[in-house]
């Protein structure tokens, strides 16, 4: 369930400007295996670093209820991420050009600052099951990626090799 | 999709990355970066809001 959402347009630094959603389970037995996996992500990735190095990974609560917030930067560093071409923003996140007039030459809005919003629509044959793939290409500073491909299952990439 | 169609309340499903990141302090901080928003269910946020009309027009009426 949605707590919270935001759509930052407040002038600050730039490199900082994000979306964020926070969303919590209710305290339902899934989003606690959600929360575990996350945890037990963050031990895995934290074996990829000196140890002691990684920082502790700590679920918000809201509403009493535990919750997690999940966001993207709208730009991206060219000092992070030299390579990737710019592309440009979709009319529905910048209907009036305002993040469009904010790039410049040090950030750019690049594949990894997207966002994709869908809406579920009820199909007659199977159900109400979403199915759709996401493709990640990663150039930036991040060192270990994993991927949430719907329905609770993960896919772990080190390195751009995919491991499990 | 338009994502202003999104509300408090809605049940959505998140598809995300979690990725390490460098922070300061030769550290690294686990965060959770949103990949894709789906709407799955917007009925309770709409029948919150339906009930939400009706008490505001019941009391002031009163």
């Amino acid at each position: 369930m949605i707590l919270r959402r935001v759509i930052s347009t407040a002038k600050r630094t730039q490199g900082y400007l994000r979306q964020t959603v926070q969303v919590t389970g209710l305290n339902l037995p899934l989003f606690e295996t959600c929360i575990d996996n996350m945890q037990h992500h963050r031990q895995v990735l934290s074996r990829q670093v000196p140890e002691g190095d990684m920082e502790a990974f700590s679920p918000n609560t809201s509403l009493s209820y535990p919750s997690i917030e999940f966001g993207t930067r709208y730009f991206t560093s060219r000092r992070d991420d030299p390579l990737s071409a710019a592309m440009p923003f979709d009319h529905a996140i910048d209907p009036k050009g305002i993040l469009t007039s904010m790039i410049a030459n040090r950030y750019f809005h690049g594949e990894d600052n997207k966002v994709l919003y869908y809406r579920l629509v009820p199909s007659s044959g199977n159900g109400q099951q979403l199915r759709y793939v996401f493709i990640f290409i990663h150039n930036g500073r991040t060192i270990v990626i994993m991927m949430l491909t719907g329905s609770n299952r993960w896919i772990l990439y080190v390195s751009g090799s995919a491991i499990s | 999709m338009d994502p202003v169609c999104f509300r408090i309340g809605d049940i959505i499903e998140v598809q995300a990355t979690i990725s390490a990141i460098p922070v300061k302090g030769n550290k690294f901080k686990t965060i959770a970066q949103l990949r894709s928003l789906a709407l799955i269910d917007g009925s309770f946020t709409e029948v919150s809001a339906n009930q939400n009309k009706l008490n505001c027009s019941s009391s002031s009426a009163m």
